[in-house]
């Protein structure tokens, strides 16, 4: 169902690029048979429907290749954070059961940590040679012709992405063929996508931001998807970045608002005029990034509202954007967004309550969390655990969450997964993570608060962390403290920490 | 201690995120790897220009500058004019 998109592009695109990537274009003729002969490989080494395999790549050719042969098979891709440690990998190999890693020489020595400990360990691919440990893929994709296009079921599953969800910790959200292709139709039909588009995709694909926003629609409408090779790290890059939408005129930009401030702050001249649509999701776009790219570039950035749980829920495409450029804009065609209070009662416009949304590209659930399954989702809703309130209108404006993630340099965090890794310490007695206000508005440190049992330095703490997560969850401060401050009920007073 | 060493430390230190940094080489990538990412980054730039009295400006901000420990060594000499910045 998916893979046919490629098929279709194939038959109507066939020379134009569908990617462009370094120095390199891959033709859509040239991207479906890739696909194809990747899916022989994937059935020679024994995947099949069903069988999960992850992906620890970076935005690449063999990203969106890999992710199509898996479609085509009916196999399940996992995409993982290229940032992962190897605990954090082996949790995800371990939660999913995967059969199979895919990565690069980037990602390979960490991958072997990662399955170590297995007793039937996954299978290693790697997308590069020197990859000690792995069959690589391009030898493998030589001797293999292209497998004949087979038509899949709509409904079984085609990707596990990973959310922090409403309610905190890394879960797996199932996502079916027709739930992405049901979410892709209608988001190239609201964003008005041709194939003379150009798709500029600097945020990461292993993300249902990306891998919707960029990867799939331009593959849904035969867009080109310009991929700025090695986004990270972005304070770095943004010339490059700029270079690049201006070399391809490039049409169509999804971003966050960490992208969006460091090129509204990027020394230099740059004429962007070739966009028209730039949108920004993942966490509120502060007003003062807002007018700082206006007032440079000449274009207004549209909030849009997603999840992964549900994909995309609503996007700003009033014509002119600015007086309500705080709002995320209004329900996309067949979703329903409600604002409901403490007992899931709907609430009038202007009142404040959770956000919840029914949409037909929504997940089942959670992966084997029942009782968490019956919390979020409730008649056929999903409780965001996102507040927020509707205008006259019907536009949508997000005012916090009810739980906090703390908002690093584009990355969320959940305060419990490091307050979990830190709990492990012997000399930790006990411990609060916060998010406390970082140099740009909108963006956060990690603070961790710590009461111990034994003589601890900061360092030392800081140390045990940066083993076991990726960076961006590493706290910046350690506080330590007498004691935690609790209300008279026992709760943590969070605010008290957050100085 | 020298410059070179300083930078070295820092890296190992404060930013690891690797087993393999701790055998880090002056020539390794820090970037192509993947092991400095913007939030390190944007702290090995605060470390810089505490730690050798230099303004790190815009211009400067490209990957080039922060490739590996020989071009952050670079960097450093150029920017507080030291003649024999990487002496050992």
């Amino acid at each position: 169902m998916l893979t046919q998109m490629i098929h279709d592009n194939r038959e109507r695109l066939s020379d134009q690029p569908a990617i462009v990537y370094k120095d390199v274009r891959v033709t859509h003729a040239e991207l479906a048979e890739g696909v194809e002969r990747m899916a022989n490989v994937l059935a020679s080494v024994g995947i099949g429907p069903a069988d999960p395999v992850a992906f620890l790549l970076p935005n690449s050719p063999p990203f969106i290749i890999g992710f199509f042969a898996m479609a085509s098979l009916g196999a399940v891709t996992v995409p993982i954070n290229p940032q992962f440690k190897s605990e954090e990998l082996e949790s995800v190999f371990r939660g999913c059961g995967v059969r199979a890693v895919i990565t690069d020489r980037q990602g390979i020595g960490r991958c072997r940590r990662a399955v170590e400990r297995f007793q039937d360990p996954p299978l290693l691919l790697s997308t590069t040679p020197d990859s000690p440990g792995a069959l690589t893929v391009p030898s493998l994709i030589k001797d293999h012709h292209p497998a004949k296009p087979q038509s899949r079921p709509p409904e079984e599953d085609t990707i596990f992405l990973h959310s922090s969800g409403s309610t905190g910790r890394p879960k797996r959200v199932p996502r079916t063929q027709h739930q992405l292709r049901w979410e892709v139709e209608i988001l190239t039909r609201a964003m008005g996508l041709t194939p003379a588009d150009k798709i500029f995709c600097a945020i990461p694909l292993f993300h249902s931001y990306g891998f919707t926003h960029c990867m799939l629609a331009a593959a849904q409408s035969g867009a080109t998807l310009v991929i700025l090779d090695d986004p990270y790290p972005f304070l770095l890059q943004r010339q490059r970045a700029i270079e690049l939408l201006v070399q391809e005129g490039a049409t169509v930009f999804p971003g966050i608002p960490f992208i969006y401030r460091l090129l509204a702050e990027a020394p230099g001249q740059a004429d962007l005029s070739c966009l028209r649509l730039c949108f920004s999701s993942g966490t509120a776009l502060p007003r003062e990034t807002f007018e700082a790219f206006s007032n440079r570039f000449r274009m207004p950035i549209r909030q849009h509202y997603g999840s992964t749980e549900t994909g995309s829920i609503s996007i700003h495409l009033d014509p002119d954007p600015t007086p309500t450029a705080d709002s995320v804009g209004k329900a996309i065609e067949q979703v329903q967004v409600k604002i409901v209070d403490e007992v899931g009662a709907p609430m009038a416009p202007g009142q404040v309550g959770e956000v919840a949304i029914h949409s037909p590209g929504m997940t089942r659930g959670y992966a084997g969390m029942g009782e968490l399954n019956r919390q979020v989702f409730r008649n056929g809703d999903y409780f965001t655990g996102d507040l927020g309130r509707l205008d006259s209108e019907g536009r949508l404006y997000l005012l916090g969450r009810k739980h906090a993630f703390i908002e690093v340099a584009g990355n969320k965090v959940d305060p419990a997964e490091v307050e979990d890794v830190l709990a492990a310490h012997p000399k930790v007695g006990e411990v609060v993570v916060v998010g406390v206000k970082g140099q740009a508005e909108g963006e956060q440190l990690v603070k961790a608060v710590v009461v111990v049992r034994a003589p601890c330095r900061e360092r030392e703490l800081i140390e045990f962390v940066q083993k076991k997560l990726a960076s961006f969850k590493v706290p910046q401060i350690v506080e330590f403290r007498e004691e935690i401050p609790r209300s008279p009920a026992g709760k943590i007073l969070r605010n008290y920490l957050m100085d | 201690m020298s410059v070179r060493r300083i930078i070295r430390s820092f890296i190992r230190e404060e930013l690891a995120q690797e087993e393999e940094l701790q055998n880090l080489s002056d020539t390794d990538p820090l970037i192509e790897s993947g092991l400095l990412d913007s939030l390190a980054i944007a702290k090995l730039i605060r470390f810089l220009q505490v730690e050798f009295q230099i303004e790190i400006g815009d211009p400067e901000l490209i990957p080039e500058n922060f490739a590996t420990v020989e071009a952050i060594c670079g960097l450093v000499e150029r920017l507080s004019g030291r003649a024999r910045v990487l002496a050992r």
